[in-house]
């Protein structure tokens, strides 16, 4: 098998099919297959000795429920995989490389949770009929956002390098695109509203896979003049005040959305939007466990393994037990934020297109070594299980022998 | 073998080990993963994102959260130990429960090799004692053999005897030509094969006596010329026929590669009656023949005999030129047998 990716590998083009070619040759759907073994032996097992793989329920009946054409609940030997999209602005382009590597694994994903940036790739991907095209019009979605972003071509040029592959930018760099990104991404919501249009199927939402957004929710101080009214959130944020879970499929086709939209919106950048007559800005304003809402989302979708795709290095992650849940975190494997003072905005600002793909090639990448790593551990374990099973199996034909009566 | 009932059986803990190790390899890789990603990504912060972490007591989150994952990644650890001691279990039994199999399979091959080998010894044994039954046996039913020959003899001996003793009453063929077409027949028949194996000189005896005992007609007293008998043969000899009948009987017109050495009074009989068919006097006929068949060595002929040199004369002469018969019929078979496959060429 070849090794990890380059991540400078110019062979990572934008294809209409994917990234390029796989790292996994003949092997893509090995992690698929683990997952299927693992949950069909979790059948076999006797129930009374161990302890079963808890088997997803039916969602509970919600008000407002989405109309009746719902996807058949899956067979109990299946895996539900849930998919937990973590907010930050230009660096879910990172999420969109972990979407290129699983949709080429070939697994499919029972739901999906996003906040901020990941709400949005969330939405592209729960309209897709399956993760592969979903992938699809995600790339093309941010393909287009990033060639439109107003930056210049050639504007890194001469550049160097960061460890994630994109262009190294000094804080006075920083400093001086500051503004133009903000007043860039400003100007481009209409751009921001034409393709959510385009790459958001919210009819395909209503009768799709769940998916789920974070937003913060605005209190409704219609009494207070508009700057107290600034105030008083700006307090209610800094004293961590929560954000809130949406699911999405029980709502009207507009009103998904605004919702996808809300939970996109930066303060300051984009306009609060209103959702079942609530207003609502950016998810990641909510507490860290907000970011990445895992385990109401889990508990709520009955989902066996979630894997959650950070845009922090070191994005904490809840300390309640996980459960009945298996949880796979991919967190970059380097810096994604540009250094210095004004390094996290720029991670949130920057659309570049030369940023864009670079985060991308570091997310596939990031995410073939964990996997790849799971698929050596989990095939190991199940050939240890077979020749286990061989052994048990052998043994079981020796005692069923009858042994012939000695000689007198 | 029999189930165990102690709570170490082997179906109990084959079923009993769960199936969640998978998961809990997941969980132990992913709890080492995120302490290593939160060490690392402290260990790259620069002086402000550490200023600022400490302030905003995202540092104290990040170590809390590093070691509670390693403290669950060592949990988990501890809890794969178990299943893989509870998994180690089963296998070390199964091992254990081979051994025990193995071992009985032993003891039980080496009880049936020692009993093969007593049983080899035994049929070597019975081999033996059937060797000895069978050579007994093989003596024992050849003693019967040659005894039933030595009785079947007898009776074909007995029977011409008897026959020769009551003759029909034509052809009246003079008593010499009656004796050895007698003694020419016993030869001929189940008693001269007996001669041939190894009795000859018992049947010659037995004939002889029967012969002198109980002939049709009283013998002659004293001694008698050998060519007045054969004169008298001639003569008495009712007709040309009878004289020719004697002649063939006695070897007239066999071709020489199927005739055998006769003796010279036989010979001479039948010289005799060959020249008196052609016409010759009975006594030069007689004389003629006994010139020519008799001579010196085993041709010698006496020129008078007693009835009972007579007598042993034409058996002894009958049994030998039988025995020539039976041997050139013997290598004419052995020759046949060997060219088997090569075909005959047609002679004989």
């Amino acid at each position: 098998m070849r090794g990890a990716p380059d991540i400078n590998d110019a062979s990572y083009v934008d294809e209409a099919d994917g990234i390029g070619d796989p790292p996994y040759p003949g092997g893509a759907q090995d992690i698929a297959r683990a997952f299927a073994g693992w949950a069909a032996r979790a059948e076999s097992v006797a129930a009374g000795h161990a302890a079963p793989v808890p088997r997803a329920r039916p969602a509970p009946e919600e008000p407002g429920a989405a109309p009746a054409a719902r996807p058949a609940f899956p067979s109990p030997g299946s895996l539900r995989i849930g998919l937990v999209l973590a907010g930050g602005g230009a660096k879910g382009a990172y999420e969109l490389g972990v979407c290129d590597y699983l949709a080429e694994m070939g697994l499919e994903i029972a739901a999906i949770a996003g906040t901020s940036i990941g709400a949005l790739n969330g939405a592209v991907l729960v309209g897709a009929p399956d993760l592969r095209t979903g992938t699809r019009r995600l790339a093309g979605f941010w393909e287009r956002f990033s060639t439109r972003s107003g930056v210049t071509p050639f504007a890194d040029q001469g550049l160097p390098l960061d460890a994630a592959g994109a262009a190294a930018e000094g804080t006075a760099r920083q400093a001086r695109l500051l503004a133009p990104r903000l007043l860039g991404l400003r100007r481009r919501i209409g751009l921001l509203e034409e393709l959510v249009d385009e790459a958001v199927d919210a009819a395909a939402i209503r009768a799709g896979r769940p998916l789920w957004v974070a937003a913060y929710p605005l209190v409704r101080t219609p009494a207070l003049p508009v700057r107290l009214r600034h105030l008083v959130e700006v307090l209610r944020w800094l004293g961590g005040a929560k954000g809130a879970i949406l699911r999405l499929n029980g709502y009207p086709e507009h009103q998904i959305r605004e919702a996808v939209l809300a939970s996109a919106a930066l303060p300051l950048i984009f306009p609060s939007r209103v959702v079942e007559g609530c207003t609502y800005l950016d998810g990641g304003l909510g507490g860290p466990g907000d970011r990445t809402p895992v385990r109401a989302f889990a508990e709520q979708e009955h989902c066996e393994v979630v894997v959650v795709v950070h845009l922090h290095p070191d994005a904490v992650v809840s300390s309640h037990p996980a459960g009945p849940v298996t949880r796979i975190d991919i967190r970059p494997s380097v810096p994604i934020i540009p250094p210095g003072p004004l390094g996290p905005l720029t991670g949130l600002l920057s659309f570049s297109p030369d940023r864009v793909q670079a985060l991308r090639r570091l997310g596939y990448r990031d995410a073939w070594v964990r996997f790849e790593e799971l698929r050596r551990l989990l095939g190991v374990h199940n050939s240890l299980s077979q020749a286990e099973t061989h052994m048990l199996a052998a043994f079981q034909r020796l005692c069923d022998t009858p042994r012939p009566a000695a000689p007198s | 073998m029999t189930p165990r009932d102690d709570a170490l059986s082997l179906e109990i803990v084959a079923r009993g080990v769960p199936l969640v190790d998978d998961r809990l390899l997941l969980e132990l890789t992913n709890d080492l993963h995120t302490a290593n990603d939160l060490t690392r990504a402290a260990a790259r912060e620069g002086f402000f994102a550490r200023l600022l972490g400490r302030a905003t007591g995202r540092d104290r989150i990040r170590e809390r959260t590093v070691r509670d994952r390693m403290l669950s990644s060592q949990q988990l650890t501890l809890r794969w130990l178990t299943h893989l001691s509870e998994r180690m279990t089963v296998t070390d039994l199964v091992v254990a429960e081979v051994s025990e199999e193995v071992h009985d399979a032993k003891k039980r091959i080496e009880r049936v090799e020692a009993a093969g080998q007593w049983s080899a010894a035994a049929i070597g044994e019975l081999g033996a004692i059937l060797g000895r039954l069978a050579g007994d046996t093989g003596r024992f039913l050849s003693d019967h053999e040659r005894r039933l020959a030595a009785l079947e003899a007898q009776l074909a001996l007995d029977r011409a005897a008897r026959r020769w003793r009551h003759p029909r009453p034509d052809p009246e063929l003079p008593w010499l030509v009656g004796a050895v077409l007698l003694a020419r027949e016993v030869a001929s028949g189940p008693a001269g094969t007996y001669a041939f194996t190894g009795g000859e000189t018992l049947m010659q005896r037995h004939l002889v006596e029967r012969m002198l005992q109980d002939p049709p007609v009283p013998w002659f007293e004293g001694v008698k010329s050998v060519p007045g008998m054969l004169t008298s043969v001639v003569r008495d000899l009712p007709s040309e026929n009878h004289r020719l009948m004697v002649a063939e009987l006695l070897g007239l017109g066999v071709a020489d590669e199927l005739s055998d050495a006769v003796g010279p009074l036989t010979s001479a009989l039948a010289r005799a009656t060959e020249l008196a068919v052609a016409g010759a006097d009975p006594d030069d006929a007689a004389r003629s023949a006994l010139r020519d068949s008799s001579g010196s060595g085993d041709l010698f002929l006496p020129s008078s005999l007693s009835v009972e040199q007579l007598v042993r004369r034409i058996v002894a002469e009958q049994f030998a030129e039988a025995r020539q018969r039976r041997i050139r019929l013997r290598k004419h078979t052995e020759s046949d047998d060997g060219g088997n496959g090569g075909g005959r060429d047609g002679t004989g």
